[in-house]
C-alpha cells in the first residue's frame, strides 16, 4: 500500500466534524461582512447596467449593438458561448471527479455546480436577447400549435442548442439540488428562526438521516452523476455545432467539438480558481480549500490548455494542408489582419501565460495563480471573440467585408452578465451551504487511495 | 384599349365631383396637407387617444364620409395594376417609361421596350423620380412673395405687370431648360407674339453648348448630332461619359449594347480617353488617363494624324491608324465643353466618312439646345438693367452657373421674377413669385427628344397640389383659358395635316400616341454641307492641379438631390453614398499627404470650396474630379433621416445640406468650362465619414494577408475577345467536380427559375438597385446606417479594381441572393423562416422570422440584410409609393432578393386564367426591367429553349464560389473586353 502517511490531507487544521458544520453554516448565519456588500452593491449595479442596456436594446432595436451586414453576431454569441463553457468545469468537478472517485472534489464541487447554474442562466439569456424579435423566442419551441401546426426547424443547431442548454440547465440543477439535501437538512436542524426552519424543511424533504436515506441518496447522487457526465462533452460540442455545421471558413471545422469541449473545461477551471480563491480568502475557508485544491485545478488548466493550443495549430495546419485558399486567408487574417490584436491577446492568454503553471512555486502561489485565471478568463472570452468576428468580417467576397466595433449597449450587456453572474453567486453563498458538508465530513481524514485513517 | 385610356384621363379632367373629391381614392390637396403633417409620434398620439376614447365610452364613433365609388372606373380593379404609357424627362435626356397604377397611384416605372430611344431601359434618375411624386415638401400653390395665394391674384398680378415690362419697352425674358416640346414651343411662340419683347434662353445645368456651337459652324445649323453607338465599330471617346451621364446614357447604352454581342465575328472597341475614373471609363477596352489639358493636345493631334500629318505620340498615330482602318464605322465624341475642340472632334469625324453613318445631323437629337452665348448675353442684359420680367422655368442658374450669387444679385434688380419650380431651390428663392409646376406624372406633355420622334407624357394620378404647367401659365397670361390636355391636344390637332402623314384620323393619332407613348411624325430635312472652320486651340498650361467636374450618373446637375433613393444610391466607381468628394489620384493625394476622408479646401482664384477628398485608383495624377449636384439647397431636410437611437450621426447637421458644391469653382469664359481649371488644394486637417458600402476594393487579399495558392478570388472572370474567338470558354474555369452528400429529393417538375447576369454587358449603371428598391419597398436607411454597413439594398452592384497606377481595370458584379438549390442559410434557420420553394426559390417568411441572423452569417455571399431598426420614412407621404404587393418589413426581421417572387405569381396566376402556359420572357424581374444593357435575364432553367437555358449552358458561363456547392441558380457570364491579349494589364482575374 505504500507510504500513505506521507500523502497530505486533503482538509488542513485537524477539524472534526463539528467545526466543518460550523464552519460552513456560520457563513450563512452570520451578518454579511462589508466585503460582501461590496461586492454586491458592485455586482447589482453592473447588472442594472445590463438590465438598462438590455432594456434599450428590446425597446429599439438591435441596431443598437455595433453588428452589420457582414458581421451578425459577435458579442451577443461571443458572451454565449463563454458563459456556457464556464459552466462546464462544475459539472466536470462534480460529475466526472465524483465517478472517478476524486475525493478533492469535496470542497469545491457545490460552489463549481453553482457556478454551472449561474453560467448557463447567464448563457441562455443571450440566444434570446440577440433576436430581432426576441418576444417571439418561444417559436425555438417545438410545442403544438395553430400554424399548421409549424414546428421548429430540426436541422438547424440553434434548435439542438434549445435543446442542449435545457438539458444542461435542468440535469445541473437537479443534481445541485439533490447533492444539497442532507446540507440543507443541517441548516434547518440548526436554524432558529421559524421561517427559516420551515423554509429549510420543505427544502430539505423530510431527511432524517437516516441510513436508509443515505443510501439511497447516494445511489440516486451516482446516477444523476453518471447522467450528467454526458454532458459534459455534449453541451459544448453542440454549441460548438452552431460554427462547424457553416459555410463559413474558420467556422467550418470539424475539429469544433472537442476543441470547444477541452476550451469549456479549460475556461471553467479558470473561473472555478477565480471563485474559490476569492472565496476561500474572504470567507476564512484556507483550510477547507486548500493549496492542493488549487494546485490540482491548475493542472487541469494546463491539460486542457494544452488541448486548446493543439486545436490551434491543427486549424493553421488544416488550411495550410487542405488547399483552400479561403481557408488560409481566414486564419492569416486572424493573425495579421484587423482583428489581429485581438487574436494575439487570445494567444497570449491561453497559450503562454498558462505555460506557468509547469512551475510547482506557481501552482502553490495563490496570487500569481488568480492572475493567471483571469487572463485564461480573458483569453477564452478573446477565443469566442476571434472564431465569430475574424470569420466573418473577411469571408468569401471582398466587396462585403467589413469591420466591427461594440457599442456602449453591447459592452453594457457584456458588464451586466457579470452582473447577473455575480449577484446569483454571492447570493448563493450567503443563503446556501457553499460547501458540501456531508462530503467534505467523508473526506475529513483522507489519506488517499479510499482510505480513512 | 386606347379607347379606355382616352376615357380614363376626361374623368380626371371633368370630374363630376367639382372640386369636391372626397369620393375618389385620390387624396385631395387637402388631405395631402393633412398627411404630411402626420407625424409618427402624433400618429400614436391619436392612436393613444382614441383608444382610449373607446374603451372609456364604448359608443359608436359618428361614420364620417366614406362613399363608395359611385360609378366604378371600369378599367380599376382593386388589386389589380394599370398600365400607361408616358415619359420621364427626369433625366433631363428622357426616358421611355410604362407607369404602374396601383388603386390610382403610381408606384413603379418601367422602360417602355417599344420606344426606339431607350429601348426598354430605365435610368436611375427616371425611376427614383417618382418618389418626389410623393415628396409633402413640393410647392403645391402659387406664392407671392412667399406667400401663399390663388392662381387669380397671381395671374391678375402677372399679367399687369407683364403688360407694364412690355410698355416700358423693357424686355421679358423666358429662361427654360431645353425646350423640346412642340407644343410648349408653340405656347412660346404665341407669348412671344403677345408680349413682343420676349427673349426665349434655354439653359442647360449641365452645358452641351459647345458641340451645339460647333455644328452650327461647320454645318450651319445649331444642332445636337445624334450618335449612333451601334453603327460605331470604334469608339474613342475623350472625356465623354456616355454610358454614364453623357447627353443620353440609357439610349447610348442599349445601341453601344447592339455592337456588343459575342455571337458575332467581332464586337465594337471603346478607347476612352479620361482625367477621372467613369463608368463609361470602366467599360472601356482601352483606358487612358489624361489630364484636361492634355485631352486638348491630344485631340490636337489626333486631328493632325488623321489628316496625315507627322504626329509625334505613338499612342495618337496607332489610334488614328485604327480610326482610319475603320473609316464610317468609328466614331469620336468629346465631353469637353468647348467650341474650339468640338470643332476639331467635327472635323475628325467629318475626314472619318463617319457623318451620316455613326452621327447623324439630318435628324438631329433635341435633348439638349442650352447655348452658353445666350447666357452669357442674358448677364450683360440684366447688368445693364434692361430687364423688366425674368421668367425661369426648369433651370436652377443661382445654382448651376459659376458665379450664381451674382446672379441673384441681379435677380434683384429685376421688377418681376418667376420661378416655375414645384421645389424650392437656389433659383426659386430669389423669385418674388412661385408659379409651381407639375410632376411627370401629373402632367400632359409632349417630347420631340430626337427629330420626328414624339414622345407623350400623360397624368397617371390627379395632381397633388393646386400646380400648372408652364404651357397653362404661359397659355392663361395670354387669355387662353384651355385646360391641360387640351392645350397639348389642340396643338397636335393643328399640325395634323403638316405634320403627320399616315392616312389616320387625328383622333386615332392621337390615342395611339397616348397609348403608345410616343410616334414618329414627318419633318422638314435640309442638306447640310460641311465647311471647314479654321480653328487654332490654346494650349492649356498643365502645369499644377486640374479640376474636372462631372455629372455623376445617379445625382447629375443635382435637380434630384432630394431624392432620398438617389442620396442613398452609391456612387457606381467611388460605392460612395450621401456625399460628394474630391477624387485625387493615389500617388497625387500621397504626395500632398491627403488621405480618403482628410477635408480639403480646394481653391481657384478668389472661389474655395470645402470637401471630403478620395483616393481614386485610375485618375490621372495632379488632376482633382468633383461630382456636381451636391450641396443643393433642401438637402438640409435629411438631417431626420434614419432611425433615432442615442449613437445615431445624423445624416447632415442641422442646416447643412448633402455634399460641397462646386459650382463656384467652375468657369465661365466663352464657353462654362467643366474642366481644366487651375486649383490649389491644402489640406484642412479635418476629417470626415464617408458613407462606402463597399471598403474594400480588391480580389486581391490584402498584402500582408495573401497566401500563395489564392492570390486572386476567381470571382470576376475575364478575357480577351481574341481569346474568346479562339475558345468560347476562355476565362471561365470551373472547380473540381464536387460530389453531394444530399438525396436526390430536391428535383424541380414544374418551373426551376433562374437568373444569368452579363458581366460583358453590364456597365454598373446602378439602374437595376433602384428598380429592386422601387420594386421590393426597400427602405432608405440614412447615412449613419449606410456607414455603419447596414444598407438595406438587395441588389448590390460589386466593384473591383485590377492593376496599378493609372492603369486601372474595373470590373462590376451584380450581387444579389443566389437562390441556391442547396442554400447554406436554409438549414440553419430554427423556426423555418427561409424555406425552398418547389420552383427553386429561396423565400424568406417575414412573419415567421425571429432575427437570430444565423441565415445570413452562413450566406456565403452575404446579401442578407437585416432591418436593424424600423426604418420609417421621413416623409409620411412617401409611403404612398409603397408597392402593395411586397410586404413592408418590421424590425428585426430578415429580408433579402426575393426573386420578385409578385411578378412570378402574378404571370402564372394571369397564364393559368389564360388556360395558356408561361412563355419564355413572360416574367421580368425588376431589375432586369431596367437594366439598359440587358445585362440581366431571368428564366426557367427547366425549359430548354428559354434563354436562360441557352445562357447557362454557353461556354462563358459561371457560377460564384461553385466549389461550395451551394448550387446558385443564378449565373454569371464572363467580361469579354476587346483588347489586344499581349496587353492583358493587372493581375489576370482567375
Amino acid at each position: 500500500m505504500g507510504n500513505l502517511s506521507t500523502r497530505p490531507p486533503l482538509i488542513h487544521g485537524n477539524k472534526n466534524l463539528s467545526d466543518v458544520t460550523n464552519d460552513v453554516c456560520e457563513i450563512m448565519e452570520r451578518k454579511p461582512t462589508w466585503l460582501w456588500w461590496f461586492g454586491f452593491t458592485l455586482a447589482l449595479s453592473a447588472l442594472v447596467l445590463g438590465l438598462v442596456s438590455v432594456s434599450y436594446q428590446i425597446m429599439t432595436g438591435v441596431g443598437t449593438w455595433g453588428l452589420n451586414k457582414t458581421v451578425g453576431w459577435a458579442f451577443d454569441i461571443t458572451n454565449f458561448v463563454f458563459w456556457v463553457g464556464i459552466g462546464h468545469a462544475g459539472t466536470l468537478i462534480s460529475a466526472i471527479l465524483f465517478l472517478f472517485r476524486q475525493k478533492w472534489r469535496t470542497s469545491i464541487n457545490r460552489s463549481a455546480e453553482a457556478m454551472t447554474i449561474f453560467a448557463v442562466i447567464c448563457a441562455g439569456l443571450f440566444p434570446i436577447i440577440h433576436m430581432g424579435r426576441p418576444w417571439l423566442a418561444y417559436w425555438m419551441f417545438p410545442y403544438p400549435n395553430f400554424r399548421g401546426p409549424l414546428w421548429i426547424n430540426f436541422r438547424s443547431p440553434l434548435a439542438w442548442d434549445v435543446f442542449a442548454i435545457g438539458t444542461y440547465l435542468v440535469i445541473s440543477a437537479v443534481f445541485w439540488y439533490v447533492g444539497m439535501v442532507p446540507d440543507l437538512a443541517t441548516v434547518r436542524d440548526r436554524a432558529k428562526n421559524k421561517i427559516k426552519k420551515f423554509f429549510f424543511s420543505i427544502l430539505s424533504l423530510g431527511w432524517n438521516g437516516s441510513y436508509r436515506v443515505w443510501h439511497r441518496y447516494e445511489t440516486v447522487y451516482a446516477l444523476l452523476a453518471g447522467l450528467a457526465t454526458p454532458l459534459v462533452v455534449s453541451v459544448h460540442t453542440v454549441v460548438s455545432f452552431d460554427f462547424a455545421t457553416s459555410s463559413i471558413p474558420g467556422w467550418h471545422t470539424t475539429t469544433f467539438p472537442p476543441y470547444f469541449v477541452s476550451g469549456a473545461v479549460f475556461s471553467g477551471f479558470a473561473m472555478v480558481l477565480t471563485l474559490m480563491i476569492i472565496a476561500r480568502k474572504t470567507l476564512r475557508l484556507e483550510e477547507y480549500i486548500t493549496l492542493n485544491h488549487i494546485e490540482n485545478m491548475t493542472k487541469v488548466i494546463i491539460v486542457t490548455g494544452g488541448i486548446v493550443t493543439l486545436s490551434y495549430a491543427t486549424e493553421f495546419f488544416i488550411a495550410w494542408y487542405s488547399g483552400n485558399g479561403f481557408e488560409q486567408f481566414v486564419f492569416l487574417n486572424r493573425a495579421l489582419g484587423p482583428f489581429a490584436w485581438a487574436y494575439w491577446i487570445m494567444v497570449g492568454c491561453n497559450l503562454i501565460t498558462p505555460q506557468l503553471f509547469w512551475f510547482k512555486s506557481i501552482r502553490r502561489n495563490v496570487v500569481i495563480v488568480f492572475i493567471l485565471a483571469i487572463f485564461v478568463n480573458i483569453g477564452m472570452w478573446f477565443e469566442r471573440f476571434v472564431i465569430i468576428v475574424t470569420s466573418l468580417h473577411r469571408d468569401f467576397l471582398p466587396s462585403s467585408w467589413s469591420m466591427y466595433s461594440p457599442t456602449w449597449v453591447e459592452i453594457g450587456t457584456l458588464v451586466g452578465s457579470f452582473g447577473l453572474f455575480f449577484t446569483l453567486f454571492l447570493l448563493f453563498i450567503r443563503t446556501m451551504p457553499m460547501i458540501s458538508m456531508g462530503e467534505v465530513k467523508s473526506v475529513l481524514h483522507y489519506r488517499g487511495n479510499g482510505e480513512k485513517s | 384599349m386606347s379607347g379606355t385610356i382616352q376615357k380614363y384621363y376626361t374623368s380626371y379632367e371633368n370630374k363630376p365631383c367639382g372640386t369636391d373629391c372626397s369620393h375618389t381614392d385620390l387624396p385631395s390637396p387637402e388631405a395631402v396637407k393633412e398627411t404630411s403633417g402626420f407625424t409618427r409620434r402624433s400618429f400614436l398620439k391619436t392612436t393613444g387617444f382614441s383608444f382610449a376614447a373607446f374603451m372609456t365610452a364604448c359608443s359608436k364613433t359618428p361614420v364620417r364620409k366614406a362613399i363608395p365609388f359611385l360609378i366604378q372606373p371600369e378599367e380599376i380593379l382593386p388589386g389589380k395594376a394599370t398600365w400607361y404609357a408616358s415619359t420621364s424627362l427626369a433625366c433631363e435626356s428622357g426616358c421611355a417609361v410604362h407607369v404602374k397604377n396601383r388603386d390610382g397611384r403610381p408606384i413603379k416605372l418601367e422602360g417602355n421596350p417599344d420606344h426606339p430611344m431607350t429601348q426598354g431601359g430605365l435610368c436611375t434618375q427616371c425611376q427614383a423620380s417618382l418618389i418626389e411624386l410623393y415628396d409633402s415638401k413640393r410647392i403645391f400653390h402659387p406664392e407671392v412673395d412667399g406667400m401663399k395665394a390663388d392662381w387669380t391674384t397671381v395671374d391678375d398680378h402677372v399679367i399687369k405687370k407683364l403688360r407694364k415690362v412690355r410698355d416700358d419697352g423693357k424686355s421679358i425674358v423666358l429662361l427654360t431648360g431645353t425646350v423640346n416640346s412642340p407644343s410648349l414651343e408653340f405656347t412660346i411662340s404665341k407669348f412671344k407674339k403677345k408680349y413682343k419683347t420676349v427673349t426665349h434662353i434655354q439653359m442647360d445645368d449641365y452645358s452641351y453648348s459647345a458641340i451645339l456651337d460647333a455644328h452650327e459652324q461647320n454645318y450651319g445649323k445649331r444642332i445636337l448630332p445624334k450618335y449612333r453607338f451601334d453603327k460605331a465599330d470604334l469608339v474613342v471617346s475623350i472625356d465623354a461619359d456616355f454610358l454614364g451621364s453623357w447627353i443620353s446614357p440609357t439610349q447610348f447604352t442599349k445601341d453601344f449594347r447592339q455592337n456588343r454581342n459575342l455571337d458575332g465575328k467581332h464586337i465594337s472597341k471603346l478607347i476612352q480617353v479620361e482625367s477621372r475614373m467613369s463608368i463609361t471609363g470602366a467599360k472601356a477596352d482601352e483606358r487612358i488617363a489624361k489630364s484636361p489639358s492634355e485631352m486638348i493636345q491630344f485631340v490636337v493631334a489626333l486631328d493632325k494624324a488623321i489628316r496625315g500629318k507627322s504626329v509625334k505620340d505613338k499612342q495618337v498615330n496607332t489610334i488614328a491608324q485604327s480610326l482610319l482602318h475603320h473609316k464610317g464605322k468609328s466614331l469620336v465624341v468629346s465631353g469637353i465643353n468647348n467650341t474650339d475642340l468640338q470643332i476639331l472632334i467635327n472635323r475628325i469625324n467629318q475626314h472619318l466618312g463617319n457623318v451620316g453613318r455613326t452621327l447623324d445631323i439630318k435628324k438631329p437629337s433635341r435633348q439638349f439646345a442650352g447655348s452658353d452665348t445666350s447666357i452669357n448675353s442674358l448677364i450683360n442684359e440684366l447688368e445693364s438693367g434692361m430687364v423688366g420680367a425674368l421668367l425661369i422655368s426648369d433651370t436652377n442658374p443661382v445654382y448651376a452657373l459659376p458665379n450664381g450669387s451674382r446672379f441673384a444679385e441681379l435677380m434683384k434688380k429685376v421688377k418681376l421674377t418667376i420661378s416655375f419650380s414645384d421645389k424650392r431651390n437656389e433659383t426659386s428663392d430669389q423669385c418674388g413669385i412661385v408659379a409651381p409646376t407639375l410632376h411627370d406624372m401629373e402632367s400632359w406633355h409632349d417630347a420631340e427628344l430626337s427629330t420626328g420622334l414624339i414622345s407623350m407624357m400623360q397624368p397617371v394620378i390627379h395632381p397633388f397640389g393646386d400646380n400648372r404647367s408652364l404651357r397653362k401659365s404661359l397659355s392663361t397670361w395670354m387669355g387662353n383659358q384651355q385646360d391641360e390636355r387640351d392645350l397639348v391636344r389642340n396643338y397636335w390637332k393643328k399640325v395634323f395635316k403638316t405634320r403627320v402623314k399616315s392616312g389616320k384620323t387625328f383622333a386615332r393619332f392621337w390615342n395611339e400616341l397616348v397609348h403608345d407613348g410616343f410616334a414618329r411624325v414627318s419633318t422638314a430635312t435640309s442638306n447640310f454641307s460641311y465647311k471647314d472652320v479654321l480653328v487654332t486651340v490654346s494650349k492649356p498650361s498643365s502645369k499644377g492641379m486640374e479640376l474636372v467636374v462631372f455629372a455623376s450618373s445617379q445625382m447629375g446637375t443635382g435637380k434630384h438631390a432630394e431624392n432620398p433613393w438617389l442620396q442613398e444610391l452609391p456612387d457606381p466607381i467611388t460605392k460612395l453614398a450621401w456625399d460628394n468628394v474630391a477624387s485625387f489620384s493615389p500617388e497625387t493625394a500621397e504626395s500632398l499627404g491627403i488621405k480618403t476622408g482628410d477635408v480639403v479646401v480646394i481653391q481657384s482664384g478668389e472661389n474655395s470650396i470645402e470637401i471630403p477628398a478620395l483616393l481614386q485608383p485610375g485618375q490621372r495624377k495632379n488632376t482633382i474630379a468633383v461630382a456636381m449636384g451636391y450641396g443643393r439647397k433642401g438637402t438640409e431636410r435629411f438631417h431626420e433621416i434614419g432611425a433615432d437611437w442615442l449613437e445615431k450621426v445624423p445624416t447632415v447637421p442641422k442646416g447643412k445640406t448633402v455634399g460641397a458644391s462646386v459650382m463656384p469653382l467652375i468657369t465661365f469664359d466663352k464657353n462654362i468650362s467643366f474642366s481644366g481649371m487651375h486649383v490649389t488644394v491644402k489640406n484642412t486637417g479635418k476629417t470626415w465619414d464617408l458613407a462606402f458600402t463597399q471598403t474594400f476594393h480588391s480580389l486581391e487579399n490584402p498584402k500582408n494577408t495573401a497566401p500563395a495558392i489564392m492570390p486572386i478570388r476567381p470571382f470576376v472572370q475575364e478575357t480577351t475577345f481574341d481569346e474568346y474567338k479562339k475558345d468560347p470558354s476562355a476565362g471561365s474555369h470551373h472547380g473540381h467536380p464536387v460530389t453531394t452528400l444530399w438525396s436526390d429529393d430536391h428535383t424541380y417538375k414544374g418551373h426551376h427559375w433562374g437568373m444569368a447576369l452579363d458581366l460583358s454587358a453590364c456597365t454598373g449603371c446602378s439602374s437595376c438597385i433602384i428598380g429592386c428598391q422601387v420594386e421590393n419597398n426597400v427602405p432608405v436607411v440614412g447615412k449613419d446606417e449606410v456607414f455603419r454597413k447596414r444598407d438595406m439594398a438587395w441588389l448590390r452592384l460589386d466593384r473591383y479594381y485590377s492593376g496599378t497606377g493609372e492603369d486601372v481595370d474595373v470590373s462590376f458584379q451584380a450581387m444579389m441572393c443566389q437562390h441556391c438549390d442547396n442554400a447554406p442559410c436554409e438549414p440553419v434557420c430554427p423556426v423555418l423562416a427561409t424555406v425552398h420553394s418547389s420552383e427553386g426559390l429561396n423565400q424568406q417568411v417575414y412573419n415567421r422570422c425571429i432575427g437570430t441572423r444565423f441565415c445570413a452569417n452562413n450566406c456565403p455571399y452575404k446579401v442578407r440584410r437585416f432591418n436593424w431598426f424600423d426604418y420609417d420614412r421621413q416623409d409620411v407621404m412617401e409611403n404612398m409609393v409603397l408597392n402593395p404587393d411586397v410586404t413592408v418589413r418590421s424590425r428585426g426581421v430578415m429580408e433579402k432578393c426575393s426573386m420578385c417572387v409578385q411578378r412570378i405569381q402574378e404571370a402564372k396566376f394571369e397564364a393559368k386564367r389564360q388556360g395558356v402556359p408561361l412563355k419564355d420572357g413572360d416574367i421580368k424581374m425588376a431589375c432586369e426591367q431596367s437594366c439598359p444593357a440587358d445585362a440581366i435575364v431571368f428564366g426557367d432553367l427547366n425549359d430548354p429553349d428559354s434563354k436562360i437555358s441557352k445562357l447557362t449552358n454557353s461556354e462563358r458561363h459561371y457560377h460564384i464560389l461553385e466549389e461550395l456547392n451551394v448550387a446558385p441558380t443564378v449565373g454569371y457570364l464572363t467580361n469579354v473586353r476587346n483588347r489586344d491579349t499581349s496587353k492583358e494589364k493587372g493581375p489576370h482575374h482567375g
